[in-house]
């Protein structure tokens, strides 16, 4: 299969048989594909996107949707809420884990709540997060009674993601022995397992449709974080802005645990224009957390001028470009002395040496994996009535799309949006369409992209449906 | 008696011996005394072609009418000796025809193929397997049953015994086994590879010449695969030559002599551009892999046998649905399902009507994870030097070539064989010599078409009555030697040059 991890293959050597340059050729390519994904954007777990929580003032109040998919080595889901400001004693955060309901008591600051799951593997596994209170008065908008504080999902995470088995060890290449051989692809098999576990949420991203929010536009923002892999040194901010007040002063501002690390003046010239916004995230140590804040601003005309409208498709962390390992072409009936044909393995056990040095620095990253939410909070579950519906989006590396809901789109080509008609919740139309769910109650499917029309890697895609709670990329090969 | 002695079988006059013997169910039958006349022929496949070479066959001439009434495809054996030695085998198989020869009613031809043949009239079914080489190395203590729970030989290996063969190398264990087989490592390895045939011997000869290559049976009745680089290897055991030696002389110098010598170098299989063809496979997700509506109709608690084909490869079947309804009633029928299996392309299972009613099933469909034909291409090769007339040779479209890389490797394999025109040398009326086997390597001295101990593998023997044999050879010179190549665990010098394999 196409996806970055796919199509790789792991032969078994043995004493007696030539040394296959076809074999060698596959650690090669398996060698080079690795270094690749430990260096490919990284998606940051969304807090939510729109608007904040504490907008919701219900009792209770629904704070985050989403689901996680299950690998077969996790034990354990995290559940990271921030409570700022005062804890009332009837005061719980409620999670629901596929039906099974467990209730917290926060307290002020950061909670980190743990609950053992034990699912199949590649099961969708949905996950709510709510307020409930007794010290606060019952619910109905707008206000329950006392308010409900800033409370954040700062993180839903599973754990451990890392193969089931341990990494074997290769010395310096001396030989070319069966075990040997056998050992070093048995690495770069274990480090693809361990990549290739990792499954990347697909999220929801932010997308105004109604600019008439007169002054409290840095309520519409992008929340999340991230856990710093120590490979990855920026923050990337991709989309759309549909200019159509020009003249107006207005920036996407990009901060990191309360520090602008980038911001964009957003044009002034009426049309779309679209926007990568790239900020360092080196002054959050390796393996630290950094909370993304991502806002509109406005700062003139006048408030009640509507801003611009503003589509955010893609928040990664990103490594720096450095070319990979060089390494020679394992060609049929190539000629060479032994000492070569030793010094060439040797340089891929290095090459593979890195690889899982970078692993290893990093497994504060690779080995959780994100939850990733439905949407917005704001949506009919809560509202009782249709909100505007974020598409989720994602540029295609994976061999498959994981969706877990009720029905869904794969959209692609040029994107544009009907406004919503009666409960129908926004319908994005683009130039190439694809079902991917249709059914009336909540369902996954792994659908592979080869099956997929007009889904090449690194392609731009949105995803968008009804009731649609969850959307993930398998990188595949496993 | 002991065999055969160098001596004894390039002595001027040879007083040969053959004896016939056929399997009645418990015993063998000894039937030498009514032998008339045997005519053996072993073959490689042609000029190193990848794949199988020609089923061995025997015609045995007998007299006496009851020998007309054996059952059906009964083993047989033939050896070959000398007055006062033991004997040789020099074919195993079975007799596939008999005819009664007139005017003498009494003289009956027995048609005999080799243990190829009954291989070949089996269905073996051997589930996905990734990355499991075609063929590995059989030693006396390789683990070649597949029941075995470290089993990890080749597929071929598993082939072969399954269909009754065992490791010649572990002759010792398996005293009783029909036929054995004897295999080399292989140069290439599908990542994928299954065998759902109704003909194993041409599904083997299939991902014989994916992955290069050779298949056949020996004068012993030992079905032996090799890679073709093992089968171009090792030094001369025996010479054919036309210069006038005496018995002592060819004692001494292991060699042979011929009457004719006949050479034929074609041009027909020389190409200038080789192109491999191969298509990509890669696991699906959950799919549809089987649909059928076909009616089948059900009695109250009968259990029908079903087989079903899957068009792809299936890796993990997960369901079965069966529609079903009470021809009665009309009300739907949950048809029980046991023994639910999936192999290679193939699902069985037995569907039983639980119901006190007549039903009948409308629909199938199953459900799993195949291994699915995702992309095609092609890698092609131009030769050096090239031909003057453009030709162009495609191979087959074979499901075991599976991605660029082994494509790659087979182009560079089939340009390394095919980039020369290889002669075909036949001998004639060479002394009946029971130590000659095909695959053999040897030596052919010819003063007239200028063969100076010629290094070539014995392609063909045909033997006629344990007296004369025709024999044809093909040189190998130029071609790959597994010396010639690095070899995993073998260790040398660090300026020693040799080549990776394919």
């Amino acid at each position: 299969m196409a996806g970055i991890l796919g199509g790789l293959s792991f032969p078994s050597w043995r004493t007696g048989e030539p040394v296959s340059a076809h074999k060698a050729e596959l650690l090669r390519q398996a060698v080079l594909r690795l270094d690749a994904v430990q260096r490919m954007p990284l998606s940051v777990f969304c807090s939510h996107v729109s608007f904040w929580p504490w907008s919701f003032q219900r009792n209770p109040v629904l704070i985050w949707r989403g689901a996680v998919t299950w690998r077969s080595s996790a034990t354990t889901i995290t559940i990271a809420v921030v409570w700022t400001g005062s804890v009332l004693s009837g005061d719980r955060v409620r999670v629901r884990v596929d039906n099974t309901t467990t209730d917290f008591t926060p307290v002020e600051g950061l909670n980190t709540f743990t609950i053992s799951g034990n699912y199949p593997d590649l099961t969708v596994v949905p996950i709510d997060i709510t307020l409930t209170s007794t010290s606060r008065g019952p619910g109905g908008y707008p206000n329950p009674s006392p308010n409900w504080p800033d409370v954040f999902v700062q993180e839903v995470s599973i754990s451990p993601i890392a193969p089931q088995w341990s990494y074997p060890s290769v010395n310096t290449f001396g030989d070319v022995t069966e075990t040997r051989l056998n050992n070093l692809t048995n690495q770069l098999l274990w480090l693809t397992q361990a990549y290739g576990m990792h499954i990347r949420p697909v999220n929801p991203y932010l997308h105004r449709e109604q600019g008439n929010l007169t002054n409290r536009i840095d309520r519409i923002r992008w929340i999340g974080s991230f856990v710093r892999p120590s490979t990855h040194t920026q923050l990337r901010v991709r989309g759309h802005v549909v200019v159509t007040q020009g003249g107006q002063t207005e920036s996407i501002d990009v901060l990191v645990n309360n520090n602008q690390i980038a911001t964009w003046p957003i044009p002034t010239t009426i049309g779309v224009h679209s926007f990568e916004i790239v900020g360092s995230i080196t002054a959050v140590a390796a393996n630290n957390r950094g909370i993304v804040d991502i806002r509109q601003t406005k700062t003139a005309p006048a408030n009640t001028v509507s801003p611009n409208f503003v589509t955010i498709t893609d928040v990664s962390m990103i490594a720096p470009v450095i070319p990979p390992p060089s390494l020679p072409v394992w060609l049929p009936r190539q000629s060479m002395t032994y000492a070569t044909l030793k010094s060439q393995f040797e340089a891929l056990r290095t090459a593979t040496a890195n690889i899982r040095l970078a692993y290893t620095n990093t497994t504060s990253y690779w080995r959780r994996q994100y939850a990733s939410p439905a949407r917005t909070a704001k949506d009919e579950f809560i509202f009782d009535y249709v909100e505007p519906v974020q598409p989720h989006s994602a540029f295609r590396v994976g061999e498959a799309i994981i969706v877990y809901g009720e029905q869904a789109q794969l959209v692609r080509g040029a994107l544009e949006y009907e406004p919503k008609d009666g409960n129908n919740p926004i319908q994005w139309r683009g130039s190439v369409e694809t079902s991917l769910l249709s059914g009336s109650s909540a369902q996954s499917a792994i659908l592979y992209f080869d099956t997929l029309k007009a889904t090449p890697i690194g392609s731009l895609y949105f995803v968008r449906g009804k009731r649609l709670y969850y959307v993930a990329e398998w990188l595949g090969a496993l | 008696m002991a065999a055969p002695t160098r001596a004894q079988l390039e002595a001027d006059v040879l007083q040969p011996t053959i004896t016939v013997e056929w399997w009645n169910g418990s015993a063998w039958v000894d039937v030498s005394q009514h032998v008339v006349r045997t005519r053996v022929q072993s073959q490689l496949p042609k000029a190193l072609d990848l794949g199988a070479g020609a089923i061995p066959t025997a015609a045995i001439t007998l007299s006496g009418a009851t020998l007309s009434t054996i059952p059906a495809f009964a083993p047989v054996r033939i050896s070959y000796g000398l007055v006062s030695t033991t004997t040789i085998r020099r074919f195993v198989g079975y007799v596939t025809s008999i005819s009664r020869i007139a005017p003498s009613p009494s003289a009956v031809a027995w048609n005999c193929q080799g243990v190829a043949a009954a291989i070949a009239a089996q269905t073996i079914r051997i589930p996905v397997r990734r990355n499991r080489p075609p063929h590995t190395q059989t030693t006396s203590t390789s683990i070649e049953d597949p029941n075995n729970s470290s089993y990890s030989a080749g597929m071929i290996n598993e082939v072969l015994w399954r269909a009754g063969g065992r490791p010649l190398q572990q002759r010792a264990a398996y005293p009783t086994a029909p036929w054995y087989y004897d295999c080399t490592s292989s140069l290439l390895t599908p990542e994928w590879s299954w065998l759902d045939g109704e003909n194993a011997w041409d599904d083997i000869a299939r991902l014989c010449r994916a992955v290069g290559s050779i298949i056949y049976q020996d004068e012993g009745g030992v079905v032996r695969v090799r890679s073709v680089v093992h089968a171009t290897s090792g030094s001369a055991v025996y010479g054919w030559t036309d210069q006038a030696l005496t018995a002592a002389q060819r004692i001494a110098q292991n060699r042979g002599l011929y009457q004719t010598i006949e050479e034929r170098r074609s041009w027909e299989d020389v190409p200038s551009v080789i192109t491999v063809r191969y298509v990509r496979r890669g696991v699906s997700g959950v799919v549809e892999c089987y649909n059928d509506t076909t009616a089948r109709y059900l009695l109250p608690n009968q259990s029908l046998q079903l087989q079903l084909d899957s068009t792809e490869p299936i890796l993990n079947l997960k369901r079965i649905e069966i529609d079903a309804a009470s021809t009665v009633s009309g009300t739907a029928v949950s048809i029980q399902q046991s023994g639910v299996q999936a192999v290679a392309h193939t699902i069985t299972l037995t569907a039983t009507n639980p119901s006190n009613e007549p039903a009948i099933i409308t629909a199938i469909r199953a459900y799993g994870t195949v291994v699915l034909a995702i992309e095609e291409g092609t890698v092609s090769a131009a030769r050096t030097p090239t031909t003057i007339t453009s030709r162009e040779l495609r191979t087959e479209d074979n499901p075991y070539v599976q991605n660029e890389l082994h494509a790659r490797g087979l182009a560079r394999l089939l340009n390394d064989l095919y980039g020369v025109a290889r002669p075909s040398v036949t001998l004639r009326r060479c002394a009946s010599d029971v130590d000659r086997t095909v695959g053999q390597i040897v030596s052919v001295t010819s003063s007239a078409l200028g063969y100076t101990d010629e290094r070539c593998v014995i392609e063909y023997i045909a033997n006629d009555a344990n007296s004369w044999m025709d024999v044809s050879v093909t040189p190998l010179s130029g071609l790959p030697q597994i010396s010639d190549l690095f070899v995993v665990g073998q260790i040398v010098s660090n300026t020693t040059t040799r080549t990776l394999g394919y």
